[in-house]
């Protein structure tokens, strides 16, 4: 299906979203990262149970320098 | 977080820190110098930005640069909109586990 991530067109073969972090190599056992779907924030312990439809807008952000 | 037994020189909502500077992360020609400088300076609480992930290029994480010497306080750096602002939060405290927040 198609989404968004990180605000570009992405096509994805899962369903969830712990399968689209493993895609993308994100150590989900590690600090520093957050997820939004929608601009809704998804709780990491609500990773593994967090299913994603086509059109989703996902976002995946980490702290960068700056500031 | 304060390094000696020296009273605190500031304290924030029951913490305390040594040094009352908060230092920024952005603008270093490369990450040795940001580290040589974050040391140099003494501040104990660092700034750092929320944004979207490099996928095609994983760096190292802050959090494991920065994470265990310095209190990491998130900004809203680059949102252009109290909205923006506010999901930025949300997802700092996601992120960095913390309600701290630098608007």
């Amino acid at each position: 299906m198609d989404i968004s991530l990180n605000g570009a067109p992405h096509r994805f073969d899962g369903s969830s979203l712990i399968e689209l972090l493993a895609a993308q190599a994100i150590d989900q056992t590690k600090p520093g990262v957050a997820v939004a779907i929608n601009e809704e924030i998804v709780p990491r312990a609500e990773w593994k149970t967090a299913s994603l439809k086509a059109g989703d807008a996902v976002e995946i952000v980490r702290p960068h320098s700056g500031g | 977080m304060s390094k000696i037994d020296a009273p605190p020189v500031l304290t924030i909502a029951g913490e305390n820190f040594g040094s009352a500077l908060m230092a920024g992360t952005a603008g270093y020609p490369n990450r040795q110098v940001m580290l040589d400088a974050l040391a140099a300076s003494g501040a104990e609480i660092v700034t750092v930005s929320i944004r979207r992930a490099d996928l095609n290029a994983p760096r190292e994480s802050l959090v494991d640069l920065l994470g265990g010497k310095y209190r990491l306080l998130p900004n809203t750096s680059g949102c252009a909109t109290a909205k923006d602002a506010v999901l930025t939060a949300g997802l700092a405290r996601e992120a960095l586990g913390t309600n701290w927040v630098k608007l």
